[in-house]
């Protein structure tokens, strides 16, 4: 790595030692009550005791399953429609007409305004949580597979065709690997924003989740518990973003290099 | 694109760091600590570290006290001076003299040039941190809420009990459900909002019954969300207030027990009035003034309870008869009544403070509050110089 790379680097990470030490000062000489800012002693032992005797009947580690499983599902359910939907929207105008109406008119709603809704359907277990997660995720990923396929060159495809690939062959082995380094931006969009949601998704008849966590514990004034929450949600958002972006490098190296 | 790319790997490297750092220090502080019994001990410490802060900070509360008391008593009729110009009153929709002495209009009747700010609140949660940050300066929350705040050292005091819970909050249990007693529910789903006074006495009622926490699958749900269930066939019963509790009964329900009942088992539960002790301590006069509008509430209610309930009904799109339904299912006490050892009585030794309490050592077994402080902190969590004639 050139020096290029490595000095910011060093700034970011002097950056955050910075906060946290301003964070330990303020808190060790008691400039601000622990209800609004507990100290990273007292969060790093609500932490040590999630591990050790989890919260509220359950390990930390099934509460992060939980989580991770709702978000799976969706992200999963999200893949599996909005990618081929998304395919067939970009090449064929009158699909996307038929759709866009309803992908416009949904994607800006706040999720808590039809979460009550999605509960009268699909009750209160997870499926209704997994439901508005989905929700959450499809359109970014639908859009950017849609813009993906209107980006893939026509030269592209009329090379293939005049070589006698058939429609079919054109969608599997043309459109989509092209519109690829789209697919993953989507993803990582669909990705955030589907967390983003998950504390809300998970504010009805959960008993589990990362996300009721945290709101649990703000029902009953635990700042630690909600700050070593919100820390570890933080912590595992960015380890997903990772995930991602390695997955990326494997699946589409050439990605912004055409 | 190119410029997209390497904002993305910019960005990777600053969340890659702080993943590092974060890293470094959970694995110093892993080797500081290594057996889980000195943890939960040093939790414990934690939490004492806590209580003295706030104790502090009670001590200076109570050093203004101390300066203002002259003021306090050379002057007792209560002149402008001695009103605030704003006031904030976090309220919530619970048919009680709070609710009607709003609906009425007595408070700004009562305080022609204060500003009545009325905020409405949904659950005691939100009050609890609405008096935290300062939001408001009177708050309606219930004495499970209230407990957790003492316990927490928020600053603010009980003044006044909106009403005593009685058959408003009860456990509905579904008629299909085949269940004719609390021990019944075992291995049933029940739902109650957490962390509220049904959620309190739920748990309550099951450990009456005999029954563990684990052997009743116990939901996290707010009341709208109750209905939605039940009428889903969900959940088989749940511990919710009016006007909810009414709807259960419509679908096809029965009451297996109330707050009332378990009251008279010990278990009480109430609607609690707190002040943030800061505005108390600035403005007794307003304080008390608005004890005794609350008392003109209840004479009203006493006296004309049709009116009360129409007043009521119109604010909350209900038949003025389900509202005094409602009403006579709360005990609404006089700051006369108040005064009684039964009650608040003067804070020190009275019922209501082992109620809170008992309340607090409760969530503390339901590992909900790391600790609960000694009865001399709840003692001190109430104060009654609004009640005195």
């Amino acid at each position: 790595m050139n020096r290029k790379a490595v000095l910011p680097r060093i700034v970011s990470l002097a950056a955050v030692l910075l906060a946290l030490t301003a964070w330990w000062i303020v808190t060790a000489n008691g400039w601000v009550k622990p209800l609004f800012l507990p100290s990273p002693p007292d969060v790093w032992r609500a932490f040590t005791d999630m591990v050790t005797s989890g919260y509220k009947g359950s390990p930390l580690a099934l509460h992060i399953w939980d989580s991770m499983y709702r978000l799976g599902a969706a992200f999963a359910l999200a893949l599996l429609t909005a990618v081929p939907l998304g395919i067939l929207s970009g090449s064929n105008k009158w699909v996307q007409a038929a759709l866009y109406p309803f992908i416009e008119f949904y994607r800006p709603l706040p999720p808590l305004a039809y979460y009550t809704v999605l509960v009268l359907w699909l009750g209160i277990e997870d499926a209704s949580k997994i439901m508005l997660l989905f929700l959450a995720a499809f359109a970014p990923l639908y859009i950017a597979v849609v813009s993906g396929v209107k980006r893939v060159p026509s030269d592209r495809i009329n090379g293939a065709r005049s070589l006698g690939a058939s429609k079919w062959k054109i969608y599997v082995h043309i459109i989509l690997p092209s519109c690829l380094p789209e697919i993953f931006i989507g993803i990582r969009t669909a990705v955030g924003v589907a967390y983003t949601t998950l504390a809300a998704a998970e504010m009805v008849a959960a008993v589990t989740g990362i996300g009721w966590m945290v709101l649990d514990a703000s029902k009953f004034l635990r700042s630690d518990i909600v700050f070593a929450g919100i820390i570890m949600m933080g912590l595992i958002a960015i380890l997903i973003d990772i995930a991602i972006r390695s997955l990326e490098r494997k699946i589409v190296p050439w990605s912004g290099k055409e | 694109m190119k410029l997209k790319h390497n904002d993305s790997r910019r960005r990777s490297r600053i969340g890659l760091s702080i993943v590092a750092i974060m890293m470094a220090l959970l694995f110093s502080a892993c080797s500081g600590n290594s057996a889980p019994a000195s943890d939960s001990n040093a939790n414990r410490a934690g939490g004492q570290q806590t209580a003295n802060n706030g104790g502090e900070q009670n001590k200076t509360a109570n050093k203004e006290t101390e300066g203002e008391k002259p003021t306090q008593t050379s002057s007792s009729g209560g002149t402008e001076a001695e009103l605030p110009k704003e006031v904030r009153i976090g309220f919530q929709v619970i048919p009680n003299a709070e609710l009607l002495a709003k609906t009425l209009g007595l408070v700004e009747k009562k305080f022609p040039d204060v500003k009545i700010n009325w905020v409405q609140f949904d659950s005691g949660r939100d009050v609890n941190t609405a008096i935290a940050s300062g939001g408001i300066d009177l708050g309606l929350a219930g004495s499970v809420p209230v407990a957790i705040g003492i316990a927490n050292k928020l600053e603010y005091q009980v003044y006044f009990l909106h009403d005593i819970i009685g058959d408003n909050e009860a456990l509905a249990v579904k008629e299909a459900a085949g269940v004719k007693d609390v021990s019944g529910l075992k291995g049933k789903k029940v739902a109650a909002p957490f962390g509220s006074t049904t959620h309190f006495s739920l748990l309550s009622a099951l450990k009456e019954a005999g029954l563990e926490a684990s052997d009743v699958k116990v939901l996290d749900l707010q009341p709208p969300d109750i209905l939605a269930a039940w009428q889903r066939g969900d959940i088989d019963a749940a511990f919710v207030w009016q006007p909810t509790l009414a709807k259960l009964i419509e679908n096809k329900g029965t009451i297996l027990t109330t707050a009332k009942k378990l009251a008279e088992k010990g278990i009480i539960t109430a609607d609690v009035g707190v002040v943030s002790t800061a505005f108390a301590n600035k403005y007794p006069q307003f304080l008390k003034q608005y004890v005794g509008v609350l008392d003109e509430a209840i004479a009203f209610y006493r006296s004309e309870p049709e009116k009360a309930a129409q007043s009521i009904g119109d604010f909350i799109n209900q038949s003025a008869q389900d509202s005094l339904a409602q009403m006579n299912e709360l005990v609404w006490l006089t700051s006369e009544e108040q005064r009684s050892e039964q009650y608040l009585g003067n804070g020190v030794g009275s019922v209501f403070a082992k109620v809170l309490k008992e309340t607090g050592d409760f969530l503390v077994t339901q590992q909900s509050i790391p600790s609960a402080p000694d009865l001399a902190a709840f003692e001190a969590g109430i104060r009654t110089d609004a009640l005195q004639p």
